[in-house]
């Protein structure tokens, strides 16, 4: 009974794969809203399962995200599988074992549980990338696998390079070992292509143009999908990485800050001149991981809180462009932002929603952006002085990001003589987007209990 | 009670805009408008009876009320008045009465958005007034951003798409300064003090070191600079100006200029004051700097809205003189200069405006001899021309006097010849002011002119009031000043 105590949600998720799989050999009609339910029920059930079962707060935090992500996602499918109606099991399966895997990662404590966890997420997400089954889908899918592959090429020499020094593969034992060494030529070589090969499923520096490729390549639906989830359990791992082992010198955290800082500028820059607006949104995640790292790279309890809320907020905002987008460009074939010239005029209250959760993700008021950028800048000026100078070129650099999201908004309000108008059918997608936008506009105004809850969290790890 | 009068005048114009942009109200041009001015002065007639609640002779901050927002991290909602704040308050106020009723007819498109994001821009600036919590302060600074964007984007002419960007980018630039000092202010004043907290009236800054004074100081003043605005970092101002709607621009020069005057006075000279007496002298070249050069700019313009925007660089340099003289006089009149230059830009926008909208062009070299067409517009644009360059018994003259003469008896390094070289400004204040008057309303009537109208009655009872104000400020200037003169304790100074 033990391991049903520790591994419930995960058991019932497996099982609802499982159920996925097997009833698509037999059930030909309404498979969609089939698959959909038992989606929606596994998330449900496994919710709840959460609360019953023993997990520590810090896993339990990111286990409820991913799965208040990914019911988000599973809530704007309905357009994705209108041409792939009967293959709705097979995508729903594989959306599934997504989620698992995140939640290995986050509770991994252990090289090999990583692993499995990092190559079982990689293979979901190239499925998902390649289910638009076009060209360009699967040339993204193809282009992640190959990326993915050499990342986790890097991640195994590291971790074999580790074993090589400390003779274990366990993160306390390392950590163990580790306070007693001081810092080698060895080690270094083992530590950098472990980060490496965890920051390529951030979408961090190093392996940074996949990500803008494979989001492009992908549907909505994925591009909202691998903006959430992977990152969710990513950055849970890399948190856990950086108390265990890498936090434990200068060095790497400071190695780690200029990656991100050089993630930053480098997305912030290079989403000037886009005008996809898919690719804009995959810079605009970009630029958002390099923030969440840098906050990360200081390892402080405190920090780690802010990491939380950040993460908690960005699932409202982020999910809410996506929906838009998902939203109105659902009969439309181009992904360009000429596409939303004059929508205010169309339709202004669903406008108003999109500027609310564009306004967030730039960091403004009124809107839980803007506290989280607050919140999250001053974990990072509490740390040394070269966070702090690191810290003014990265808001420096949020006024490039400023400028792309104000782009998007100036397109709303130039007339426009297109007829692209939303389906009116939509209800139940519109009704997130505005409960998004919503919970986006609260934070702001009392942001009280969510700080207090990531703030015991982040005591407790 | 003071509670209650402190939150209406912040948040009722947020609720009346989202009342606005509601489905709730009919979206019918007249009636949007009738509820907006009504409440505008509801607004106004809230501010006249807080300023009677007021004791302006007490030292400490008046109404003040206070929230939990995050108190987790000791940040919490505090709002509090001090003379300054609810004398700026009540020009806010008075500014958007004018600005909401000059809309008719130079706003032509999507009254309900235009209404909701004018008073939702109200609100934001009460609220940059009225706070005394650092990261408060920035919400509210940053809040006025996305309406002001889409004003300028909307309601703009010309190239309105980049100069929308423009103005935004510049002043998040801006912003960001104030953000990292504001966050440095916040974890020293813990790490001193071992209290986490925001609140500028519970923040110790005495224990900080110089170095560190000195360098949030920069940061501030960059911030602020920004906004005010100070002369290398002003090239979003006459753009921003000029294409803007005539309301728009009225607000533009009236009051997100002094919020950045608001800003140096609260926090560069309230909190920072070692590190002000130190760059005081540089602070002064500054101003000297602005003026001249802002200037001589106004001098070679051709359009009239570019002229006036110049026009307000230039009487924010005044600002700097005044306030780094760091001596009674100059303090007073740099205040006093706050509040005629807003009285005076605002006469003049409608003017300028006026004409834009019933000749259709701003340009002085097609305008001429308007005067026999506009008799009423020409009278009332008198006393405001005046008071632009700064004739005694107008309002224009005792700001400019008094920073003059502060700057000159001041005790700062080389402020005489900073003051003597500053004075030239008065020669060329004169030029371009003078030059908007008389390209538009002397010379030969042209015959393309021949069916313009004089104002209405509405816009004259506008002018008149303003020249009213001028008037009277010009007459008994102690009306501001007395209060000036208790809010800011000098004898600490110097």
């Amino acid at each position: 009974m033990n391991i049903l105590n520790a591994f419930l949600p995960e058991i019932i998720l497996t099982i609802f794969i499982f159920a996925n799989i097997v009833l698509s050999l037999f059930i030909n009609k309404y498979s969609y809203k089939i698959a959909k339910f038992l989606t929606i029920f596994a998330i449900f059930t496994s919710m709840i399962s959460l609360i019953f079962t023993e997990q520590m707060a810090y896993h339990f935090i990111f286990k409820t995200m991913v799965l208040i992500s990914s019911l988000l996602v599973i809530f704007c499918t309905n357009y994705l599988i209108r041409e792939k109606r009967n293959r709705s099991f097979e995508y729903f399966a594989i959306f599934l074992s997504g989620i698992i895997s995140s939640f290995i990662l986050i509770n991994a404590n252990n090289f090999l549980t990583a692993f499995v966890a990092i190559e079982l997420l990689g293979i979901s997400c190239y499925f998902l990338t390649g289910f638009r089954k076009n060209h360009k889908s699967k040339e993204a899918s193809l282009k992640y696998l190959i990326t993915g592959a050499s990342a986790s090429a890097f991640f195994l020499l590291g971790v074999s390079y580790l074993y090589g020094i400390t003779g274990n593969i366990d993160f306390i034992e390392i950590n163990r070992i580790l306070i007693e060494q001081p810092m080698n030529l060895f080690l270094i070589c083992a530590c950098i292509p472990i980060l490496i090969g965890t920051l390529f499923k951030l979408g961090c520096l190093p392996f940074i143009n996949w990500i803008i490729d494979v989001y492009d390549g992908a549907n909505y639906q994925t591009g909202l999908y691998l903006s959430l989830i992977p990152k969710i359990g990513a950055i849970a791992f890399i948190n856990n990485l950086f108390i265990n082992i890498l936090g434990s010198a200068q060095m790497f955290k400071v190695i780690t800050a200029f990656i991100a800082l050089s993630t930053i500028i480098y997305a912030s820059l290079g989403a000037l001149k886009q005008t996809n607006i898919k690719r804009i949104y995959a810079y605009s995640s970009i630029i958002h991981s390099g923030f969440l790292l840098l906050a990360i790279s200081t390892v402080q309890q405190y920090s780690l809180s802010t990491v939380i809320f950040y993460l908690i907020t960005y699932i409202f905002m982020n999910a809410g462009i996506w929906y838009v987008s998902t939203i109105y460009n659902n009969d439309l074939q181009s992904d360009n932002i000429n596409d939303y010239k004059g929508l205010f005029y169309k339709h202004p209250y669903f406008s108003i929603a999109y500027i609310v959760n564009l306004i967030a993700l730039a960091g403004l008021p009124p809107t839980s952006g803007f506290l989280a950028k607050l919140y999250l800048f001053s974990a990072i000026s509490r740390s040394d002085l070269i966070w702090i100078i690191i810290l003014l070129f990265a808001m420096l650099s949020t006024v490039f990001a400023m400028f792309i999201y104000f782009k998007i908004i100036k397109q709303l309000f130039i007339k426009s003589e297109s007829n692209i108008y939303i389906n009116k059918q939509n209800i139940q997608s519109k009704i997130i987007l505005y409960i998004c936008t919503i919970i986006t506009i609260t934070i702001c105004i009392s942001p009280d209990g969510i700080i207090k809850l990531s703030q015991i969290t982040a005591f407790f790890i | 009670m003071e509670k209650l009068t402190i939150l209406l005048l912040i948040f009722s114009p947020f609720i009346f805009s989202l009342l606005l942009i509601s489905p709730l109200l009919s979206s019918e041009e007249n009636i949007l408008r009738r509820y907006s001015k009504g409440f505008s002065i509801f607004h106004f007639i809230l501010t006249i009876i807080t300023i009677l609640m007021f004791d302006f002779k007490a030292p400490d901050f008046m109404l003040s009320a206070n929230f939990n927002w995050i108190s987790t991290l000791g940040i919490n909602a505090n709002f509090g008045l001090d003379a300054i704040s609810i004398l700026l308050c009540t020009l806010t106020s008075f500014i958007f009465v004018v600005s909401i009723f000059i809309s008719k007819g130079m706003i032509k498109k999507n009254h309900r958005l235009y209404y909701s994001l004018m008073f939702f821009l109200q609100g934001a600036i009460i609220g940059v007034f009225s706070t005394l919590d650092f990261f408060l302060f920035f919400l509210f600074w940053e809040l006025e951003l996305i309406p002001m964007y889409i004003l300028l984007l909307k309601w703009g002419s010309g190239s309105k798409e980049k100069t929308a960007m423009k103005f935004l980018l510049y002043t998040f630039f801006g912003s960001l300064f104030i953000f990292f000092a504001f966050l440095l202010i916040y974890f020293l004043n813990y790490f001193t003090t071992g209290i986490f907290t925001s609140s500028i009236l519970d923040v110790d800054l005495y224990n900080f070191q110089d170095w560190i004074k000195n360098a949030l100081f920069i940061l501030l003043l960059i911030g602020f600079g920004v906004k005010l605005p100070i002369f290398p970092l002003h090239s979003w101002l006459p753009d921003a100006h000029s294409q803007a709607p005539t309301p728009v621009s009225i607000i533009l020069s009236a009051l997100l200029l002094k919020m950045g005057a608001y800003g140096i006075l609260r926090f560069n000279l309230g909190l920072l004051e070692e590190s002000f007496i130190q760059y005081a002298s540089i602070i002064m070249l500054f101003g000297v700097i602005n003026l001249i050069y802002a200037s001589i700019c106004a001098v070679a313009q051709k359009d009239i809205k570019r002229i006036i925007a110049f026009s307000g660089a230039a009487h924010m340099g005044i600002f700097l003189i005044g306030i780094s003289s760091l001596n009674a006089i100059g303090i007073t009149g740099s205040l006093f200069e706050l509040f005629s230059h807003a009285l005076i830009t605002t006469g003049l926008f409608i003017i300028a405006g006026i004409i834009y909208k019933n000749c259709g062009t701003k340009n002085l070299n097609r305008l001429q001899g308007l005067a026999l067409r506009m008799p009423r517009l020409m009278f009332l644009s008198i006393p405001i021309i005046l008071a632009a360059i700064g004739i005694p018994l107008l309002s224009g003259f005792i700001g400019e006097f008094l920073s003059f003469v502060g700057a000159f008896t001041s005790e700062i390094e080389n402020s005489q010849y900073m003051t003597i070289i500053a004075l030239i400004s008065i020669i060329i204040s004169s030029v371009y002011v003078l030059k908007i008057f008389h390209g538009a309303f002397y010379g030969e009537q042209l015959d393309k002119y021949k069916q313009v109208r004089d104002i209405n009655i509405n816009q004259t009872i506008i002018l008149a009031v303003i020249v009213i104000y001028i008037i009277l400020l010009g007459i008994f200037p102690s009306i501001l000043t007395d209060i000036f003169s208790h809010t800011f304790n000098f004898e600490g100074v110097f």
